[in-house]
C-alpha cells in the first residue's frame, strides 16, 4: 500500500518541480498562476465543481428525504431505482446525454451541457449518503420534537437537517471530487469547448509534457486534500462540542 | 358505475392522498424520469439504423448483429473481462487482508493507515492515473528491464495493477465495519481451543465477513468496468471496452455508434435482471427464515 499510495504522489510532486531534463524548476508551478490558459481552467473547474455540487444537493436532498420518510414512501426497494443507471457505463450515459441534449437544441450552450452532465452523473452519489444518514436517524426524535411544540418546519430545520450533516458532508466530498477533476464528461458534452483541469492534464499527458501535467495534478490533489481535511475538522469539532 | 358513485370515489381518493404526498411522489417521478431518459433513449435507438439518435430511421437488429461480430469490440470485451475479473479478485483478497491487518493495529498506526486509505478513496482518478503512469515509467520499467530479457511495456500488467490500486481502498472500507461487528471472543475462543492463528482466521473470521467480501468484489467489478482514465494512461496498446466507447464517441461511424447503443441496452438489461434476481433471492431467503422460526 505504501508503494502504490505514497510513491505515485511523491513522484507527482517530484515531476511538478522539475523540467523535462530532470532539473529543479518552479516554472510549472508558477505557470499555473501566470498563464491565462491554465489559470482560467483551474478557476473554471472549481466553479463548475461547486455549482454541480450545490445543484446535486438541492435536487438530491428532497429525494433522499422523501425516500427515507415513511409517510411518503412505503416501497423500500424504490431506492434501488436510483442506483440502476449507475450500472450502465458512465461513458455510454454521457454519450446518451449528449445526443438527448442535442435533440433539444441545448448542446449549443456548452456550460449548461457540461453542468447538466455533471449533475446527471453524480446525483446518486449525493442521494445515497444523505439517504443512509436519514435512515439511521431515530424516528422518535421527530415525534419528541413535535410533542415539545415544534412546527413541522422547525422540526425539519432544527432536528432533521442537523442530524443529516454527516450525510451531506460525505455526499459533498463524493460529488465535488469527481466533478472538479472530470475529464471525459466536459470533453464529450462540450466537444472540447469547455476546458477543465482534467482536460488539461489529459492534453499535457497526450503531448508528453508530463511535468506540466504533474503540476496540474498536484493542484487537484491539494484541492481534494484540503476538502478532506475540512471534512475531518468538521467531525472532530462536532465531537468536541458534544 | 354512475356519475354519483364515481365522484364520491374520486373525492374519497383525494381525502386519502394528501396534496403533499402527491407533490412528493411526482417529484420523485420527475427525478427518475430525468435519470432514465437518456438510457431509454438509447434503448429505443438501438433498434434504429441511424448514426445519431433522434434521426429518422427504420427498425433493425443490425446494431446487435454488428456488436456481436465486430472483432475489435470482441477483443475489447475479452480484454475487459480478463482485466476486471483479475483485478477485482486481487483487490478483494488484498483489501480483506489489509482490513484485517488495520483492524488489529494499534491506535496510531491505524489512524495513519486509515488516513492513507482515505486519500486514495477521494483522490481524483486523473491524479491516480498520472501518478501511476509516472511510477511505472520511473520505477517499474527499469526494474523490469533488469529482470526480464525483453522490454517490459505498458499493457495488461500495468492496467491490472492500476485497477487493483483503485479498488483496494474501497474493499478495505467495505470490510472494516463488518469486522467491528464480530464478537472478538470468537477468535480468542478458537485460539484457546487449539486452532492456529491462520486456521482461526480461515474458519472464524472469513465466514463472518464473507458477505462484505462479496459486496466488495461486486463494487470492485463496477469500479474497474467504469474506469477510463487509469486504463487510458497505462494501457499501452491493449484495447478495452472503455477505450472503445471513448473512441467511438469521438470519432465513431454509424456502425460503431449503433453498436454502442446496443451495448448500453445489453448492460442496462443485465443490470436490471441482476438486481431483480438479487432482490427476489433475498425475499425468498427472508421468507424461508421467517417460516423456520
Amino acid at each position: 500500500m505504501v508503494i502504490f499510495v505514497l510513491m505515485p504522489i511523491l513522484l507527482i510532486i517530484f515531476y511538478a518541480f522539475t523540467n523535462a531534463d530532470g532539473n529543479f524548476t518552479l516554472e510549472n508551478v508558477t505557470g499555473l498562476f501566470t498563464e491565462q490558459y491554465r489559470r482560467s481552467a483551474i478557476l473554471r473547474s472549481v466553479g463548475m465543481g461547486i455549482s454541480a455540487t450545490a445543484i446535486c444537493l438541492l435536487i438530491g436532498y428532497p429525494v433522499a428525504y422523501i425516500l427515507s420518510n415513511r409517510k411518503y414512501n412505503k416501497i423500500s426497494v424504490l431506492i434501488i431505482l436510483f442506483l440502476v443507471p449507475m450500472w450502465v457505463h458512465f461513458l455510454l450515459r454521457t454519450i446518451a446525454t449528449r445526443e438527448l441534449l442535442q435533440n433539444f437544441g441545448l448542446l449549443e450552450f456548452s456550460y449548461f451541457a457540461v453542468l447538466f452532465g455533471l449533475v446527471y452523473n453524480f446525483l446518486p452519489f449525493m442521494i445515497f449518503p444523505i439517504y443512509s444518514s436519514l435512515m439511521r436517524m431515530d424516528y422518535s426524535l421527530q415525534e419528541a420534537s413535535s410533542d415539545l411544540g415544534a412546527t413541522n418546519m422547525q422540526t425539519f430545520t432544527r432536528v432533521i437537517v442537523p442530524m443529516s450533516v454527516p450525510g451531506i458532508m460525505a455526499g459533498t466530498v463524493m460529488v465535488l471530487t469527481p466533478a472538479i477533476s472530470t475529464f471525459v464528461i466536459s470533453d464529450i458534452l462540450s466537444s472540447g469547448r469547455v476546458r477543465l483541469l482534467g482536460d488539461l492534464i489529459f492534453n499535457y499527458f497526450e503531448g508528453r509534457q508530463h511535468n506540466v501535467g504533474a503540476a496540474l495534478s498536484l493542484v487537484l490533489f491539494m484541492l481534494v486534500f484540503v476538502s478532506l481535511l475540512l471534512s475531518k475538522e468538521e467531525k472532530t469539532g462536532r465531537g468536541a462540542s458534544i | 358505475m354512475d356519475t354519483k358513485t364515481r365522484t364520491t370515489a374520486i373525492s374519497e381518493w383525494f381525502k386519502k392522498v394528501s396534496p403533499k404526498k402527491v407533490l412528493a411522489r411526482s417529484y420523485l417521478a420527475l427525478v427518475l424520469l430525468i435519470l432514465y431518459a437518456p438510457i431509454f433513449y438509447m434503448v429505443f435507438f438501438s433498434f434504429m439504423d441511424v448514426r445519431f439518435m433522434g434521426m429518422d430511421g427504420n427498425f433493425t437488429f443490425d446494431n446487435y448483429r454488428f456488436m456481436f461480430n465486430d472483432p475489435t469490440l470482441r477483443r475489447a470485451l475479452r480484454n475487459t473481462l480478463i482485466i476486471t475479473l483479475t483485478s477485482a479478485t486481487i483487490a478483494t483478497i488484498l483489501g480483506t487482508l489489509g482490513a484485517i491487518g488495520i483492524f488489529y493495529m494499534n491506535r496510531n498506526p491505524k489512524r495513519v493507515m486509515l488516513f492513507g486509505n482515505q486519500i486514495n478513496v477521494v483522490n481524483p482518478e486523473v491524479v491516480t492515473a498520472m501518478g501511476l503512469f509516472l511510477f511505472f515509467t520511473v520505477a517499474f520499467m527499469p526494474l523490469g528491464d533488469l529482470i526480464l530479457p525483453h522490454n517490459f511495456a505498458f499493457g495488461f500488467v500495468t492496467i491490472i495493477i492500476g485497477h487493483v490500486a483503485l479498488c483496494t481502498p474501497f474493499v478495505v472500507l467495505n470490510i472494516l465495519p463488518r469486522l467491528r461487528r464480530i464478537n472478538p471472543n470468537n477468535y480468542e475462543a478458537a485460539l484457546d481451543l487449539g486452532a492456529s492463528p491462520f486456521h482461526a482466521l480461515r474458519r472464524v473470521i472469513i465466514p463472518e465477513i464473507f458477505p462484505a467480501m462479496l459486496g466488495a468484489f461486486v463494487l470492485s467489478i463496477t469500479l474497474s468496468l467504469d474506469d477510463f482514465l487509469i486504463t487510458r494512461f497505462n494501457s499501452g496498446v491493449v484495447e478495452t471496452l472503455s477505450l472503445y466507447i471513448y473512441s467511438a464517441a469521438r470519432f465513431g461511424n454509424a456502425e460503431t455508434m449503433g453498436a454502442i447503443r446496443a451495448l448500453a441496452t445489453v448492460m442496462f438489461v443485465g443490470a436490471i435482471s441482476i438486481i431483480a434476481i438479487g432482490t427476489l433471492a433475498q425475499n425468498r431467503l427472508a421468507r424461508s427464515k421467517f417460516k423456520k422460526t
